[in-house]
């Protein structure tokens, strides 16, 4: 389960490079998959002759910054997608959104692939030594939550001995530790608010806005105590882009001016006494909070099973195959990839001269021995610093083919080395040159015999592939992350999700069958 | 039987070492067109290995060959790739293992390296040639089957069949029925008597001493990886000169060895086969 990994503003930038992709090959642009491949990645989509603002931000995250609309899982809402509406109308650009997975929105500025990154992204020292942050759009606390019933805790204070929870790298972290409180750290949200509810945590501290999103819903969550610390939302953007950072401060000055900002977080029941206080807007509090109304009507509202089984047949399975579509190219391009560079790979290793043998050992063990995903922020992150900027697209399928071209390599040469040597020994009497040998005879023999393991492999890439959501792509597995952060429906979504998978892979294994009874004719009779 | 004509395979000054291990020791031999000649000798004595070199899949250290008209010098010529090639284009050879291809059927192991190795493009002219070979083996009806579907006899006439397809001028047999029982032994032997009447050239590593005794054209024995006679097989069998190979041939059919067995029964049945 997750949800808004996000909001919680980690202090830290820890992990390694990141990933993006452009809005445009979102959902949507799934379908745009093989203009993608030809294209540089999402370049050109807006038909709209206004000047273009590229925004990211992650929509896996949930309620309330970036979410899919309950009612419309294909269209965007939130209040950063409002934000960077205002903030568009503002500049005289179109806001155009760009996906991808929180963790890169900062790494992926660099990429170009877009302008800003907006997602709740908390303005720290360590961040501003990276990027330049526009202004605080938005400044929240930390809010301490309980079950409803418990008495003994009323503020942090009280935490003493209890058991505390909050997200890993959070501004709740710090603030606990510096209080001599050892919390306990959560990588995702949403098992946070139910373990409190079971008991296995007494209390959760966390970002307001998070708080109120996901936890404040479920019926034995209570809030209590004043708000704790305090941090600011900016928009990040590369340290070079001065001339767009000060026409962003100029916007958001205006919006403050005109109240279209107080208006927002106030529709979003996001309004709070810190940014009154940040701002010098006081105000008596003027709108209702209607988006967050909206919010938990949704989130609250209770369906027939017919509705249900609707959303099950009209809403996810559309968007799901979608991502099983991309899935399935992937894969089939990448082990594609993977069979004809593994095969080189392997006569390399086998039969060519030490420089090329050992560059093919050096190949496999660098590849095999490297983890697929440090491998894919290098292809995406890191060779842009070289001057060579892939698209997401790109980057995936060699992520993926370059990786399982090592295993495949030595699933080939485990076949090669079966082959008896007399094989090659008879080939080569009857005055055929080694490659002929190798080709008609040897080749033929490993293939057969390294079919089960390489049909193995494909399931493998399959369900593999889910990892180039972080350069990115919306593959099967992100699809239903953002559906399940949406609805909140985590099981039906994971068991119709793990059907697709299974049912991708079923049609590979049933040819790998033929495919292996043709290659072995004699045992069929 | 004497040698009539420019000999099929001359070895001049052969020599062949693993490591320390000295396995030919200057190798002179003279080898007939058109006859069997038979390479005799215990375990270890450097027969295979003598066949082996004669179409370079084993490199000699030193000396020259002259196999099916192509001049090897070594070790000038041991790198070179291609002339091994080109006599393994002009001879033929069959393995104690068969070696058949497991993944083609009996024609299509047939028709493989001419089709690939000597670019031979006519398929139906190719098709029927191979057809003929496994007809003449006595494999008309299996053509279509699969190695492994076959009896041990059965895959190695099907790999002489296929060592002939290449349209060799000389055929190597290494043991060729060392992995048989008799009576498929037997099978493999009376392929071999009628490339013999046929007037092939080959020449045959084996224990099958009582095969050599009566059909052999000339016997060469070697013990230690040198040639301690050679001759006629009445010669060599009949009046050995060397007490090494006297004790070679009068001690052998002593040791019960099952394949020699094949040897005497061949008369009773094979006149019609010489």
């Amino acid at each position: 389960m997750k949800i808004p990994t996000i909001y919680l503003a980690p202090n830290v930038q820890r992990s390694p490079p990141r990933g993006e992709l452009p809005r445009p090959a979102r959902l949507r642009g799934v379908a745009r998959w093989a203009v993608l491949l030809l294209t540089v990645a999402s370049a050109t989509v807006s038909a709209s002759s206004m000047p273009i603002l590229r925004w990211a931000g992650d929509s896996e995250g949930g309620a309330p910054f970036i979410y899919q609309d309950p009612a419309d899982p294909s269209k965007l809402v939130g209040a950063e997608v409002e934000l960077m509406d205002l903030v568009g109308a503002q500049l005289g650009l179109k806001p155009v959104f760009v996906q991808n997975q929180w963790e890169g929105l900062i790494p992926g500025l660099d990429r170009g692939d877009y302008q800003v990154a907006v997602n709740a992204i908390e303005i720290t020292p360590e961040r501003q030594r990276q990027v330049a942050f526009s202004q605080p759009y938005f400044v929240t606390y930390e809010q301490l939550a309980v079950r409803r019933g418990e008495t003994a805790i009323n503020a942090v204070e009280d935490l003493k001995g209890k058991k505390v929870g909050t997200y890993k790298g959070a501004l709740a972290q710090e603030i606990l530790e510096e209080r001599g409180l050892k919390p306990l750290l959560y990588e995702d949200i949403d098992p946070l608010y139910r373990d409190l509810g079971f008991g296995r945590l007494d209390a959760v501290l966390l970002d307001q806005p998070i708080a109120l999103y996901v936890g404040k819903p479920l019926p034995d969550v209570k809030f209590v105590g004043d708000p704790v610390g305090q941090l600011a939302y900016g928009m990040a953007l590369r340290k070079q882009d001065g001339a767009l950072r000060a026409r962003l401060d100029q916007a958001l000055d205006r919006l403050r001016a005109s109240g279209q900002l107080r208006k927002l977080w106030e529709r979003w029941g996001l309004w709070n006494p810190l940014l009154a206080a940040q701002w010098h807007d006081h105000r008596n509090t003027s709108d209702e909070p209607v988006a967050w109304e909206q919010y938990l009507a949704a989130r609250g509202a209770t369906e027939t099973l017919g509705q249900r089984l609707q959303r099950y047949v009209f809403k996810f399975t559309p968007l799901l195959l979608q991502g099983a579509w991309v899935t399935l190219q992937l894969s089939v391009t990448g082990m594609s990839l993977a069979i004809v560079l593994g095969l080189a790979l392997a006569l390399a290793r086998l039969y060519g001269p030490w420089p090329l043998r050992w560059l093919s050992v050096a190949y496999v063990e660098l590849f095999r021995g490297t983890p697929l995903l440090i491998q894919l922020f290098i292809l995406f992150y890191g060779l842009p610093h070289f001057g060579i900027r892939l698209t997401p697209v790109i980057a995936a399928i060699l992520g993926l083919g370059l990786n399982y071209a090592a295993y495949e390599a030595e699933n080939y040469r485990a076949g090669l080395l079966a082959v008896p040597k007399g094989q090659m020994e008879a080939a080569l009497a009857l005055g055929m040159s080694r490659a002929q040998s190798l080709r008609h005879v040897l080749l033929p023999q490993a293939v057969r015999a390294v079919l089960p393991p390489v049909t193995n492999d494909f399931i493998s890439i399959l369900k593999d592939s889910s990892l180039v959501s972080v350069i990115t792509m919306v593959e099967l597995t992100k699809v239903y992350g953002e559906l399940a952060a949406t609805y909140y429906d985590w099981l039906g979504l994971g068991l119709l999700t793990a059907l697709l998978y299974f049912l991708i892979g079923l049609p590979f294994v049933w040819l790998a069958r033929r495919l292996e009874t043709r290659l072995h004719p004699e045992r069929q009779a | 039987m004497a040698v009539k004509t420019a000999p099929a395979i001359r070895i001049q000054g052969l020599h062949k070492a693993y490591k320390q291990h000295q396995v030919l020791r200057n190798i002179d031999l003279d080898l007939p067109q058109q006859r069997l000649s038979v390479l005799i000798g215990r375990s270890g004595a450097g027969k295979s290995t003598l066949l082996r070199c004669l179409n370079g899949l084993e490199t000699p250290d030193a000396g020259r060959l002259c196999v099916a008209g192509i001049e090897l010098s070594y070790p000038d010529d041991a790198k070179d790739e291609s002339k091994g090639q080109a006599v393994r284009q002009r001879t033929g050879m069959v393995f104690q293992q068969f070696h058949l291809f497991p993944h083609l059927t009996l024609l299509q192991n047939l028709e493989l390296a001419p089709r690939v190795a000597h670019a031979r493009l006519e398929a139906h002219a190719l098709r029927r040639e191979c057809g003929e070979l496994l007809d003449k083996v006595g494999l008309a009806f299996h053509r279509d089957h699969y190695p492994s579907q076959m009896s041990g006899g059965q895959q190695q006439r099907a790999a002489i069949a296929r060592a002939l397809a290449t349209k060799p001028k000389l055929l190597l047999f290494d043991e060729p029925t060392s992995a048989l029982d008799p009576q498929l032994s037997e099978e493999v032997l009376k392929v071999m008597l009628t490339l013999k009447r046929e007037g092939m050239t080959q020449v045959m590593v084996t224990h099958e001493l009582g095969f050599a005794r009566r059909y052999a054209d000339w016997v060469v024995f070697l013990e230690d990886g040198v040639v301690v006679e050679q001759g006629p097989a009445a010669a060599v069998f009949g009046r050995p000169k060397d007490a090494r190979t006297r004790a070679y041939v009068s001690s052998t059919p002593t040791l019960p060895r099952q394949n020699s067995g094949a040897g005497p029964s061949l008369p009773r049945r094979g006149r019609g086969w010489t």
